[in-house]
């Protein structure tokens, strides 16, 4: 049975179709999330926030989507709400203590930690949120509107904006 | 068929999308970063997917706490629609005015909850979004 077939039952109602898409795409929404949150642990909270959501949704989906962009749009939209909810205070001291546990893992590997993705990780959410849509995943713009509920130029500005802020950091010589 | 480069089985280190207006420098950047992305995918440990069978059953679950928490929304508004018709059809039999005061308030009071979530949208620069 394809993925399409899968999706259709699943939004008949069909538990164990709906079960195989969610074991199909768990591991790229947990690797979606930790490039997002770089919280490990925040990621596997979001993941099951994740799936819980689309199960509760699964009949508005209208399959115009793949099943894993529809599945990053609730992961991306929970997160967003999510830190805005929280303070700022107490996201910089989670952001800081996951950041040493991820620092540990690339040490354990033999990964350096590089300047890049420590300015990665200094970026500012919204900000890394639409680089790592555009350039990591290749969404085009009016999607990315779409995922994070902004309009397209709001998009555009933040991925320049990002890229300038990220450009600082890494090239403090470069020409603006 | 979409074309991004997400597909579950890629392997490759997803290319940045190449749009013409970006420079040399900035490509430089993007697929530095992209590479730390990639670092960070093939490094940092996650949990493995759950079997099957332990979906299904969340699934069932969590279909029956939703079912059973519409049913309960279903109940709330049913008994504060009871209260405010119950509460109106009251109000007219014993005092037109009473009634149309009543009327009055609430909408003045629809109007600037309205407005003051405009108000607070604006304040934000936000823009609705979804739960």
């Amino acid at each position: 049975m394809d993925e399409q077939q899968r999706m259709n039952l699943a939004i008949r109602g069909d538990d164990q179709a709906l079960a195989q898409l969610l074991q199909e795409h768990y591991t790229f929404l947990m690797k979606y999330l930790i490039k997002v949150t770089m919280n490990p642990s925040l990621a596997e909270d979001l993941v099951q926030e994740t799936m819980l959501k689309c199960i509760e949704k699964i009949s508005y989906y209208n399959g115009s989507s793949k099943f894993s962009s529809w599945m990053i749009t609730i992961a991306t939209r929970l997160y967003i709400d999510m830190m805005r909810k929280r303070k700022v205070e107490q996201r910089w001291q989670e952001q800081e203590q996951a950041l040493r546990g991820v620092q540990w893992h690339m040490q354990q590997h033999q990964e350096a930690w590089t300047d890049a993705i420590d300015a990665l990780s200094r970026l500012r959410y919204d900000m890394r949120l639409p680089i790592l849509l555009k350039h990591y995943y290749g969404y085009a713009y009016d999607e990315i509107a779409e995922m994070m509920d902004i309009p397209q130029g709001t998009v555009k500005s933040r991925i320049y904006n990002g890229l300038q802020q990220l450009r600082k950091e890494l090239m403090p010589n470069a020409k603006e | 068929m979409r074309k991004n480069k997400s597909d579950l089985n890629q392997q490759s280190l997803p290319k940045s999308s190449s749009e013409p207006h970006v420079s040399q420098e900035d490509q430089e950047l993007i697929d530095q970063l992209m590479l730390s992305f990639q670092q960070m995918d093939q490094v940092i440990p996650h949990s493995t997917a759950p079997h099957v069978g332990h979906l299904e059953q969340l699934i069932t679950e969590q279909k029956l706490a939703v079912r059973r928490r519409n049913r309960l929304e279903l109940l709330c508004f049913f008994l504060v629609a009871l209260v405010l018709i119950g509460g109106n059809t009251l109000l007219i039999t014993t005092s037109w005015t009473a009634f149309g005061i009543f009327q009055g308030a609430t909408f003045m009071a629809a109007l600037g909850f309205l407005f003051g979530s405009y108000i607070r949208r604006k304040k934000k620069g936000d823009v609705r979004h979804a739960k």
